[in-house]
């Protein structure tokens, strides 16, 4: 909710400075942000009474000395004829109507009013609607005007059983309506979707010089869901969600007449209530022991008395918590609320000391499972479990994200295929990957957590591995290392349907956690920790070139020399380089060794002429050494 | 190419791969908790309304409870947990106080944009004793934060809502371009869920807070898009070992 410093500082007597009004709301629990001097405000749900000037004002009173009295028409008011009729007493136990009407159409706004308009950039709608609207701003109830003239009759039902179904808003939107919703009707056709948003039909327009202005008190449970329901989110449903002053009704529609009376010459004004029972102020006892073993305080009871008095509460041999507080039930919300005044960050630590509890490991063989696919250079990946597969046992999503993700998955293994074709497109060709999740099936909703695993392409990034393919036997081997016989649950993927141009097989595993507990209840070494110290660097989506280059060396004892420079190389766009064959040959004595180079640019693609350029600035050098060469290198490069 | 018997043939280093860095940080915090003496418990994903909502004291009427807000699954029947707290109901209704439980793992929101997603983590602790405090429980909080953050992370605690602990507060940390940063929130555990769980209230008090991963593994690796945790691609969780 925006509140503009320049409004809400008309209330606090010292006019403090707007960065000292916003470390004291800060300090009360309310969140915000500023722009341009105005309050950008995050109210939690529970605090239904902040929304507007005055209820702010009234949280700042603990800070500032305020004055939170607001001119309103005193005067004794006419009763308003009127046939109204209420069938849901229990979700509106309190409603007025004010008849109000002008003897000449408005044409110039008071500068308070104008001011509301222009400091918060809002559009003006017609006079009664915008006196409503700063009303609702100012002291947080909301009103509904209407265009009295435009009623068949004088006959009002408030009612949530209802023949017409079709409702057009006053925004011009048509809702059909599920016949369960809190409705307003006269004549029975509906007027009014109760404390969300009004019709159009009875709308006022800047015509408008008789209107019926209905203020009521609704409880929140019978508005919460409604708006959301029909997308008609209004200032006044999420005013009402959150719970407003249950006693302040009568007063709203006093300061209507009053702000209306500073503007026209009023013809007729005439108050109609419906109060169905007297409000009982919720009592609670003076503890101050207990509010100071909750807080870990030793605070005195003046202090916490004149805490609460400054916060609206009457405070005598006990607490009477003011009509707007809905929130307060119990002492650990007094506690809360004396904490909000001393400020939490003023509330000294104590030494917190835990009982000692027995640490049995609940994840060991998982955690081993991690650790020994980590130290045989697997990824773990994390999936999300929404998929579009309906099979048997498929938990069905009631409220899905959208079309594509219906179902809870009831395997890991075709999001790891997914995972291993997405890293195939950008250019990965030695992949190992891992998922251990909790997978769900419908019978009796029954949990088993599993593991899932799926290899592709080489078998690693040196000279070793990099002709050797991840395949079923790599696979089953690894788990033989653990007396685990895997080799029969391993399946060949079928990639026809797969959207990759790569040739590599995929092979993938899945596997209950609990059939591999024999294997994995023993210590293993745990993985590195120091991930968390990582700074991560963006990736880049643009594609990798690589170059391949074969280094001949004569004397063998400059290889471990070429082979240092090598792997210390750090040129401008090299991604990743290793060496991927070795050969020495015993006869002639000469060392072959054959490097990839990686390239990628954070920025666009790069081309093969500034490859070409940054490969030079690497071999170059190296060409110097005496007995190292690259057969063909120089052609190569003269050709392009 | 075969290869000869070379005794001065190069030493072949085996890259390790990594734990997802969402996984490593919450198992670093839950061992960190651990450490202090807070026991882990495990629970499902998927979960009645009653232990995710009823027994927390959210009420019906409570807006996170809408459709619009949490994952129904199997015809209204469950909910996909909407955070790890029902785990600690479970664990409260089966042992007695004095217990200091730490439970971490997914939790799902219907939620899908730039900065939300429908599946995070989030690591929850609960301690219930006789004499427990607000303001012991800022000390737990700031050894968690000075932990994880050093001792040199200005942090505030701002009075804030959850219909679980009563009084709420929030904890937010002072990032290096001066922004005030949300990154736990935290409460007395509110006398009425001490009651759901058959804890007497009058008896015992409870502490409790709660910490989202990914928003702590964002400010520790410098990580911008939360999304690209979950695309699965090497190039990122080669990053991360």
């Amino acid at each position: 909710m925006k509140i503009a410093y320049k409004h809400l500082i008309n209330f606090l007597v010292d006019k403090p400075s707007i960065k000292d009004v916003s470390e004291k709301l800060f300090q009360l629990g309310h969140e915000h942000e500023i722009e341009e001097s105005i309050f950008n405000m995050e109210f939690t749900p529970n605090r239904g009474d902040c929304l507007s000037l005055l209820g702010l004002a009234r949280e700042l009173n603990v800070f500032y000395k305020t004055n939170l009295d607001l001119n309103i028409y005193n005067p004794t008011i006419k009763s308003l004829d009127l046939n109204f009729t209420n069938n849901v007493v229990k979700n509106c136990p309190s409603i007025f109507f004010l008849n109000i009407e002008i003897e000449d159409k408005v044409t110039k706004y008071n500068d308070y009013l104008e001011e509301y308009f222009t400091d918060l950039k809002l559009n003006k709608n017609n006079f009664f609607t915008d006196v409503s609207n700063f009303i609702a701003y100012e002291m947080g109830q909301p009103t509904h005007c209407y265009d009295f003239d435009l009623f068949t009759d004088n006959s009002i039902v408030l009612t949530n059983k209802i023949i017409e179904n079709k409702f057009k808003t006053l925004f011009d939107k048509d809702i059909e309506l599920d016949g369960t919703d809190m409705v307003f009707t006269n004549h029975n056709k509906v007027i009014n979707l109760a404390g969300i948003v009004g019709g159009m039909e009875t709308s006022c327009s800047k015509k408008t010089q008789n209107a019926l202005v209905e203020c009521a008190y609704f409880l929140p449970e019978s508005i919460i869901g409604r708006a959301i329901k029909y997308n008609v989110q209004s200032d006044a449903s999420h005013k009402f969600e959150r719970g407003v002053d249950p006693q302040f009704q009568e007063k709203v529609l006093r300061r209507f007449i009053q702000i209306v009376s500073e503007h026209s010459k009023i013809s007729k004004v005439e108050l109609y209530s419906n109060s169905s029972k007297e409000f009982n102020h919720k009592e609670l006892d003076i503890d101050l022991i207990k509010i100071n073993k909750i807080l870990g305080t030793n605070e005195s009871s003046d202090t916490y008395k004149n805490a609460l008095i400054k916060l609206g509460f009457k405070v005598d041999n006990t607490i009477r918590v003011p009509s707007f507080r809905s929130d307060i039930t119990n002492q650990n919300d007094l506690a809360e609320e004396f904490g909000r005044v001393i400020g939490y960050d003023n509330i000294s630590t104590q030494d917190i000391n835990l009982p000692n509890m027995l640490d049995k490991k609940v994840n060991l063989v998982e955690e081993n499972i991690k650790s020994f696919l980590v130290h045989k250079g697997f990824f773990e990946v994390i999936n999300y479990p929404f998929c579009n597969d309906n099979f048997e046992d498929s938990i069905k999503v009631d409220n899905p994200l959208d079309s594509n993700r219906n179902y809870l998955r009831t395997s890991i293994m075709d999001s790891l295929v997914s995972n291993v074709i997405y890293n195939e497109k950008r250019q990965k060709d030695s992949i190992k990957i891992f998922e251990i999740s909790d997978v769900y099936s419908s019978s009796n909703i029954i949990v088993d957590k599993r593991l899932a695993i799926a290899i592709s392409g080489r078998q690693g990034h040196n000279f070793k591995e990099f002709n050797k393919i991840l395949d079923k036997k790599y696979l089953s081997s690894l788990f033989k290392e653990l007396n685990l016989d895997i080799e029969k649950d391993i399946i060949n993927i079928p990639k026809e349907k797969l959207d990759s141009k790569s040739k590599a097989k995929i092979f993938a595993i899945e596997i209950s956690i609990k059939d591999l507990k024999n294997g994995f209840n023993r210590h293993f070494n745990p993985c590195k920790k120091r991930g968390e110290y990582i700074q991560y660097e963006p990736i880049s989506e643009f594609p990798t070139t690589s170059r391949d280059l074969s280094f001949s060396i004569e004397d063998s004892s400059v290889v471990n020399q070429l082979i240092n420079i090598l792997d210390s190389i750090d040129a401008n766009y090299l991604k990743e380089s290793f060496m991927f064959d070795y050969y020495k040959n015993t006869e002639t004595n000469i060392t072959k060794v054959g490097y990839r180079f990686i390239f990628q640019s954070h920025s666009k693609t790069l081309t093969d002429l500034e490859i070409d350029k940054i490969v030079s600035d690497i071999v170059d050098p190296i060409l110097l050494i005496d007995s190292v060469s690259i057969p063909g290198l120089k052609n190569k490069l003269n050709q392009k | 190419m075969s290869l000869d018997k070379d005794i001065n043939l190069p030493k072949v280093f085996h890259k390790e791969g990594s734990i997802h860095p969402i996984n490593e940080m919450k198992d670093s915090i839950m061992n960190l908790l651990n450490s202090y003496g807070f026991q882990t418990i495990t629970g499902p994903e998927i979960e009645t309304e009653q232990y995710n909502f009823d027994m927390l004291n959210i009420k019906e009427s409570h807006p996170a409870r809408q459709m619009h807000d949490t994952f129904y699954v199997n015809d209204k029947e469950y909910v996909l947990r909407t955070h790890t707290s029902p785990v600690q109901i479970r664990s409260m209704l089966a042992n007695k106080p004095p217990l200091a439980f730490v439970s971490g793992g997914k939790v799902y929101r219907k939620d899908d944009d730039a900065t939300h997603l429908p599946m995070f983590h989030q690591v929850e602790g609960i301690y219930v004793d006789k004499e427990v405090n607000f303001a012991q429980l800022k000390d737990l909080i700031y050894k968690i934060i000075y932990s994880l953050f050093g001792e040199k992370i200005e942090l505030r605690f701002r009075p804030s809502y959850f219909p679980f602990t009563e009084p709420s507060a929030e904890v937010d940390i002072l990032s290096t371009d001066g922004k005030w940063l949300e990154i736990l929130g935290c409460g007395v555990v509110n006398p009425v869920v001490l009651d759901n769980c058959n804890i007497c209230s009058r008896e015992f008090k409870g502490l409790a807070f709660g910490l989202g991963i990914e928003r702590i593994a964002m400010l520790k690796h410098g990580v911008k898009d939360i999304r690209d945790f979950y695309k699965s691609n090497l190039d990122f969780l080669n990053q991360f070992k």
